[in-house]
């Protein structure tokens, strides 16, 4: 009797040892998976406004078209910028995740719009009854206020990978994270020069 | 005894390291004042007058009461290291402006005077009504003029007139509901939508009018019946004429007009009396053009007869009239000639005209 006693109270105790660590492996993992989630979701919002942008550029350039028809190089460079970002964006798209490479294409296809915008813009300087236009005007605060979406969107996303990032890399992540193939994620640093928001003086 | 005291003290402790644990920077605190005179105005730049924050304190309240919108202004003597929109979106979210709302319905209004920036950031659940364009455009062509001549209470006021009427004009179309919203997945009260502007307050000493050239001046002048001094005052606004020396209006209006900032903004709300039916009332020398079909948002026109015809007399209804947080108009003088107009309405205590219902 008193031995059967003392086998029930290790195995109870090894039962709710057993038990306490699968509880504690279920929530650790479940803290990846909804940080990954997170991340997911960050990453579909930066998408969002970066197609919001390249959504405004058609109505831009025929703007200044109706105006400008003479400054043919510019706004075609603006418009094959662009469908080169919407191509890229699109393959993204269809990912899941971003990895290291799709980020650097991303980043590379945003900068080429960003400069080619910055030599239209710069044009438009040449001509007043544009720049006083309404329809250029709105044009401008609409894209002022998505370039400014996306720095906001760019660096939510960031600050969820970080968080990501950390868990994984260290204890008790560390140890899960291999087991379930939790990889690092790449952040998205653009460069300086890219990210400022263009600005007209007037 | 000692006790108690001892156990006093330590609470009082935990209570003032709470209140001072609140972080500060460039004099604003990272997260809504606890203990505050203001709801909604946060004036640490020292830009308006106790009276202007009293009347904004009361306007705000009713922009929560009526439309379910939770507008924060903050003036701040520095932004620091940052760039005004990273140093909004930053407030925004840990003032989590719009909280007491049906659903992220937030505005937060920054004024930078020594920066010389301007932003007004929308919440996510007013990205439909609020576009980055009309808010550029009510920036650019309502609050600048305004701050330009160091007039900024008024100039806020001026812009949450426009922020009203848009709101307004979506409830009538069915495409804005104060009672409906939902909370916005993802936790963040705004996604950095909004506008900034540029804007040198004080740098203006008195607004530039241009002068109309002399065919305009023939075109501008008054006119033989009231319905086409008003016509012609409607076209005025529609391109952005500002001369106050038209003679569509009185001598006392001009002198007005003078002193008066015009913007771009208010010119364009007048399209809204386009083409829309009027009741036209003359007696002797005064005549009156006002809606009795439409609501209180269309205020009517007070005109007198000069030797050379039909004048407008803003004069006049600047004194009379006023609008209230709805922009609805009404009257705080009944002491004036074009109350004739008026005689077979019943007129409320606070000076609403009643078209519609009772007629006397």
């Amino acid at each position: 009797m008193k031995q059967g006693r003392a086998v029930l109270s290790i195995v109870s105790t090894l039962i709710v040892i057993v038990a306490g660590l699968a509880l504690w492996f279920i929530w650790v993992y479940n803290g990846l998976v909804s940080s990954e989630k997170a991340v997911e979701e960050a990453s579909a919002q930066v998408q969002t406004v970066l197609q919001r942008r390249l959504d405004l550029i058609p109505n831009l350039v025929e703007t200044v078209k109706g105006y400008a028809q003479h400054e043919r190089e510019v706004l075609v460079a603006v418009t094959k910028a662009r469908e080169r970002a919407q191509g890229v964006l699109a393959d993204i798209s269809k990912k899941k995740s971003l990895g290291k490479k799709e980020l650097v294409a991303l980043m590379a296809s945003q900068g080429e719009i960003t400069s080619a915008l910055k030599n239209l813009f710069s044009l438009v300087e040449n001509y007043p009854d544009l720049k006083a236009s309404q329809n250029f005007l709105a044009l401008q605060d609409q894209l002022e206020g998505t370039e400014n979406r996306i720095a906001v969107a760019r660096q939510r996303y960031n600050y969820a990978v970080r968080r990501y990032n950390t868990k994984i890399s260290t204890f008790p992540g560390n140890i899960i994270a291999p087991m379930f193939g939790f990889a690092e994620k790449p952040y998205f640093e653009a460069k300086e020069e890219a990210q400022k928001p263009i600005e007209v003086k007037f | 005894m000692g006790k108690y005291v001892f156990v006093a003290l330590v609470f009082l402790s935990i209570f003032l390291t709470f209140f001072f644990a609140i972080g500060w920077k460039d004099n604003v605190p990272m997260h809504r004042p606890i203990f505050s005179s203001s709801r909604f105005i946060y004036d640490y730049a020292h830009l308006v007058s106790p009276e202007g924050k009293a009347r904004l304190e009361k306007f705000l309240e009713h922009l929560w009461r009526d439309y379910d919108i939770e507008l924060i202004a903050i003036t701040t003597p520095s932004l620091g290291n940052y760039t005004i929109s990273e140093w909004a979106n930053m407030i925004f979210e840990n003032w989590h402006v719009g909280k007491n709302t049906r659903g992220e319905k937030g505005i937060l209004f920054v004024v930078a005077p020594y920066e010389k920036k301007v932003r007004l950031e929308i919440g996510r659940g007013l990205e439909g009504v609020f576009t980055d364009a009309f808010v550029g455009y009510i920036e650019r062509e309502q609050m600048k003029p305004f701050f330009e001549e160091a007039r900024v209470g008024v100039g806020v006021e001026a812009t949450l007139e426009l922020i009203v009427s848009r709101i307004e004009k979506f409830i009538k179309e069915g495409r804005y509901n104060p009672t409906e919203g939902r909370k916005q997945e993802g936790g963040f009260a705004s996604s950095g939508a909004g506008a900034q502007k540029n804007v040198d307050i004080g740098s203006v000493h008195r607004q530039k009018k241009d002068v109309v050239t002399e065919d305009l001046k023939e075109y501008f002048s008054a006119q033989p019946t009231p319905q086409l001094t008003l016509e012609r005052y409607l076209e005025a606004c529609s391109r952005h004429i500002k001369d106050p020396n038209l003679g569509i209006y009185t001598e006392e209006t001009k002198e007005f007009f003078r002193n008066w900032t015009v913007t771009n903004a208010q010119m364009d709300n007048m399209r809204m009396y386009e083409g829309v039916p009027f009741k036209l009332m003359i007696e002797g020398d005064y005549a009156v053009i006002f809606y009795p079909d439409k609501d209180w948002t269309y205020s009517p026109f007070f005109l007198k007869k000069g030797p050379a015809g039909w004048q407008l007399d803003f004069a006049t209804m600047s004194k009379v009239i006023r609008f209230n947080q709805n922009n609805y108009w009404f009257f705080v003088s009944f002491d004036h000639p074009y109350m004739f107009a008026f005689r077979k309405y019943m007129i409320d205590e606070n000076g609403f005209v009643w078209f519609k219902y009772r007629k006397r």
